[in-house]
């Protein structure tokens, strides 16, 4: 339980540093090209984990059909991500964009929770709301610590909390 | 509509963890994470294939391209946070460790990024983010 713990605040650690450099490249080759390599780089390093832990299991043919088939279209749905993200991002303030994107996430988290384990919880909902409020009032002071920065600077926290630039389109 | 667009990707992101959770728990972690990759690169490279596209500009430093080699990491560690914790929980806990990474890189200015002095009176709001996802995983 522990370990899992951690290493789900570790993914949330990893998203600012991936964020952050695939920014960068965004930025400087565009967003699509800039998800290309995202993606060329995450295949890349897959391969390397599978091999060196000689995991084998991805080349069993039996292992195959115990996936879902609704399971295989989750890298699909992260391109999907990106650009929304980038459409909506432009368009929005950074304060409203993290509610919101927090928000969505919550809400579907909290409802296939609901589905996957039978019934809702209203105490979990009590606990996603009190994140949300705790999350606002941190954006909120990022805001005015950041209001001296010039404005092409001021949407550099959101550029790390969400997806790359939105100004680049696609 | 925009506001739209910002609600449902965040709804995808909930989504995303879900289905690469459960193609992690059929096929293990790391080959999961290799169909993961393998299929987000299949839809871009159907998306680029109508227009015409550089990987490289004069001026991008190397270290830009480790975005997706870090990028495995994240899938990875949320698939094994999924596994036993479900989807809101792995959400929330991977939001307050985004929130607080950020935190630092922007207090020490670390990787190019404008340096934002950390502010105490944003300590009360990340208490009240972990006590909502303690709360959540009670």
């Amino acid at each position: 339980m522990i370990e899992a713990i951690v290493l789900a605040l570790f993914s949330g650690v990893a998203r600012t540093v991936s964020r952050l450099l695939n920014a960068r490249l965004a930025q400087s080759i565009g967003v699509l090209p800039g998800t290309l390599v995202n993606y060329l780089g995450g295949l890349a390093t897959a391969t390397l984990a599978c091999l060196t832990l000689r995991d084998a299991s991805l080349w069993s043919a039996a292992a195959w059909p115990a996936v879902p088939a609704w399971a295989w279209f989750g890298g699909a749905v992260g391109v999907l991500f990106v650009i929304l993200c980038n459409r909506a991002t432009p368009h929005l303030s950074a304060f409203a964009m993290t509610l919101l994107m927090f928000g969505g996430q919550m809400v579907a988290g909290l409802l296939l929770d609901a589905w996957q384990h039978g019934g809702f919880d209203a105490v979990r909902v009590v606990g996603a709301l009190l994140a949300g409020v705790g999350l606002a009032g941190t954006v909120k002071l990022d805001r005015g610590a950041r209001s001296h920065l010039s404005i092409t600077e001021d949407k550099s926290l959101i550029s790390h909390q969400i997806s790359d630039e939105g100004k680049r389109l696609l | 509509m925009f506001t739209w667009m910002a609600f449902a990707s965040g709804m995808l992101t909930a989504l995303m963890i879900h289905l690469n959770g459960a193609l992690a728990r059929s096929l293990g972690n790391n080959p999961a994470s290799v169909i993961i990759h393998a299929s987000g690169l299949g839809v871009v490279l159907l998306l680029l294939s109508v227009r015409r596209f550089a990987l490289w500009r004069p001026g991008v430093a190397p270290w830009w391209y480790g975005g997706g080699a870090v990028g495995f990491l994240i899938v990875v560690f949320a698939n094994a946070g999924f596994l036993r914790l479900g989807v809101a929980l792995t959400v929330g806990l991977g939001m307050f460790g985004q929130t607080v990474s950020a935190m630092v890189v922007d207090h020490c200015g670390w990787l190019g990024v404008p340096r934002v002095p950390f502010d105490v009176r944003k300590l009360p709001c990340l208490a009240l983010i972990a006590a909502g996802i303690a709360l959540m995983a009670r």
